[in-house]
């Protein structure tokens, strides 16, 4: 089969590679329909995410129709269509119990490196390193799905791919982003990063009930679809004004109610902080650039909270403890719980409350991944999401 | 709790006299260097006339006590040589004793002091030839299913090396003993085991009869607070030799185990379909083990 390879940093190439076979007996076998470029496989593609190896297949937002299944799967026949969650669960540990499906505590084999890096392991993901599992992704045209009896969703007939692709990874993000911020009426919430994530953050903190919502990018195109089609009701360039004045100015002086993070390790920003944290970046003396969670964290109103959806890999540098500390601030993070949201947002779908199609800005074939990889990369085109059709 | 012993019983690691070893090494350096700094202020405290010769044997005898010390940190089982030393001190200490300027009583009392180290050695030495075994390997795992159940699940032995990747098979000979075949470092390895203690949904242990493959274990289940299943405590004791029980080894070992009795099967990647550095694809047909 034809699949996207990473092939080193900044390196990405569709190979030719083995078709996948059925390994355990929980096991599906998915030909992909629809996939998707997702901003954290930016930083995989950039070099920032540890233990890559050469001719790893990338991808962890598909969907396709099932081909084969393992004797222990009885809830999927061949010929079902079906959306993945990217977080590997195996429904049957503590963690997944708690419905803490990214923190499954059996899906990753190759647990004992991420708890080297990370005191313990959470779940494996498609296509995302060696130390979250060393599973292909769905960047391909089949993919094998471990536990295809608990995490895959049917998709019912009558609802297009582009409509429930995101189920997978991004409309889910986006929503427990929104769900951690624990909105009560009359709250304001401020989105960093008004990607892909950032836009379904936005949107869901519209169907939680936020009175006001701030997206915070320096894209305008962004902006204007976070303002026009995502529901935020205030924008702020970061490129253009101060985001610290602008956040004071929209809410009387208090700071936000909720502040989330959609941007992750590889914030931009200006000035000499920026230059620094960038400088330390190169020389691998800091995993991440957190520039929007230092924000985030100064700018929260006294006793507010920060949620973390936006990915990051190591250890940060200038955390502001103090200011977190003494205003009692509470921090709310994780990979997203994919598996617990899927029914809900797919009914949400169906009822028109959210069309998650209005972000796919660009509709290619899986041939074209590294060109796709290098629009998203450089935002050419207005680019917000890539959908790759295999 | 006793956080060197996380689990009842009696801890293995006592067993080696490696703790009395280290402390007789501890002793060796700190009698070595008050000899060699002040073998008068020494002399006086047992008894010995501090003119003389005197001094400077004892600070021979010090530097001795000194090499003794490092000896045994740096080597173990390097310890019945301190016999040897301790002969060289009472031979010291009788000769003093024909001088009858001193001070008989404590000089009588240090022939004691010195019998009494003497009988610490010769435990030291004689725990540490006895002891094949190296540092005790632990590790622990909860698993999401009843002691009882776990118990079963582990008790059954010609299953195990369904979840430990070493163990080519075991085969149980009958209620006690069992044979068990491995790979070390592309070798087999056999040996016969017996169960030495079996309390059922509580703990099993086990160790090897065969000469020369030293090897205990035990493994113990408890029920884990808050209905959370079974906490599992694997400890074994091997040679050092035996790499087949790294702690990395071990704790692979009970993941794999957990995944066994909680999901039905050991769980694959990609990656982890073949041996060693593999990419996160599927393997070409015919190299999956």
């Amino acid at each position: 089969m034809r699949a996207n390879c990473w092939m080193g940093k900044k390196d990405v190439r569709v190979e030719t590679v083995p078709d996948p076979r059925i390994l355990n007996q929980r096991d599906a076998i998915v030909r992909v329909t629809s996939t998707a470029i997702c901003g954290s496989d930016l930083h995989l593609f950039n070099g920032f995410i540890p233990t890559m190896e050469k001719g790893d297949i990338m991808g962890h937002e598909f969907m396709g129709e099932v081909v084969e299944v393992g004797r222990e799967v009885k809830n999927l026949r061949p010929g079902d269509r079906v959306v993945v969650p990217f977080p590997i669960a195996c429904g049957a540990c503590g963690a997944c119990q708690s419905q803490l499906f990214s923190l499954c505590e059996n899906s990753n084999p190759n647990a004992w490196l991420a708890e080297k890096m990370m005191g313990h392991s959470p779940a494996g993901v498609f296509g995302y390193s060696h130390m979250l599992g060393g599973f292909a992704g769905g960047q391909a045209e089949y993919a094998r799905v471990p536990f295809a009896d608990v995490g895959p969703l049917k998709i019912p007939a009558g609802l297009t791919d582009e409509q429930v692709l995101f189920l997978s990874d991004i409309l889910p993000t986006g929503y427990m982003g929104a769900e951690m911020c624990d909105i009560q009426p009359g709250q304001v919430v401020a989105v960093w990063g008004a990607g892909p994530v950032g836009q379904f953050a936005i949107a869901s903190a519209r169907m939680l009930g936020a009175e006001r919502i701030i997206a915070i990018d320096r894209f305008p195109y962004r902006l204007n679809m976070a303002r026009e089609q995502a529901g935020a009701t205030d924008i702020i360039n970061y490129d253009k004004v101060g985001v610290r004045e602008a956040l004071l100015e929209l809410t009387g002086g208090r700071g936000p109610d909720a502040c989330i993070d959609a941007v992750g390790m590889e914030a931009h920003g200006h000035g000499i902080p920026y230059a620094y944290d960038r400088a330390k970046q190169m020389a691998r003396i800091e995993f991440e650039r957190p520039i929007a969670l230092r924000e985030a964290i100064l700018n929260c109103k006294n006793g507010g909270v920060v949620s973390v959806i936006g990915v990051y890999g190591g250890f940060i540098d200038k955390f502001p403890m103090g200011s977190f500390m003494n205003r009692s601030l509470t921090m709310r993070t994780g990979q997203c719980h994919v598996h617990r949201y899927m029914k809900p947002l797919l009914e949400h779908i169906q009822n028109g409350d959210i069309d998650p199609t209005f972000i796919i800005t660009h509709r290619m074939s899986l041939e074209d991944a590294p060109v796709a990889f290098d629009t998203f990369l450089h935002k050419e085109d207005e680019c917000m999401k890539v959908v790759l059709k295999a | 709790m006793d956080l060197q012993s996380p689990t009842d019983g009696p801890p293995i690691a006592d067993m080696t006299g490696q703790g009395l070893t280290k402390g007789l090494g501890v002793f060796s350096l700190g009698l070595g260097l008050a000899e060699v700094a002040a073998p008068c202020a020494i002399a006086r405290l047992i008894g010995a006339d501090e003119r003389g010769a005197t001094p400077v044997i004892l600070r021979a005898l010090g530097a001795r006590e000194i090499a003794h010390g490092i000896g045994i940190f740096a080597r173990p089982r390097s310890v019945w040589t301190r016999l040897a030393g301790d002969l060289l001190d009472l031979a010291f200490v009788g000769w003093q004793l024909g001088n009858r300027r001193n001070n008989r009583t404590r000089l009588l009392a240090t022939v004691g002091a010195l019998l009494g180290v003497g009988a610490f050695d010769v435990l030291a030495a004689v725990r540490m030839q006895r002891s094949q075994f190296g540092e005790p390997v632990t590790s622990l795992m909860t698993i999401n299913r009843s002691p009882d159940e776990v118990y079963a699940r582990w008790r059954d032995f010609s299953r195990l090396p369904d979840f430990m990747r070493y163990l080519e098979s075991v085969t149980v000979l009958d209620d006690r003993r069992s044979h068990w075949v491995a790979t070390l470092g592309g070798a087999p390895v056999e040996w016969d085991a017996e169960i030495t203690g079996d309390l059922p949904g509580r703990s099993i242990a086990w160790r090897s009869v065969t000469p020369g493959i030293p090897l205990r274990g035990r493994v113990t289940f408890d029920a884990a607070p808050g209905g959370r299943g079974t906490e599992v405590c694997v400890d074994i004791r091997t040679a050092p030799m035996m790499k087949l029980f790294t702690r990395a080894e071990v704790n692979g070992d009970l993941r794999r185990f957990k995944q066994v009795l909680e999901t039905g099967e050991v769980v694959a990647s990609d990656a982890s379909s073949v041996r060693g550095m593999h990419a996160a694809q599927p393997a070409p047909e015919g190299v999956v083990r």
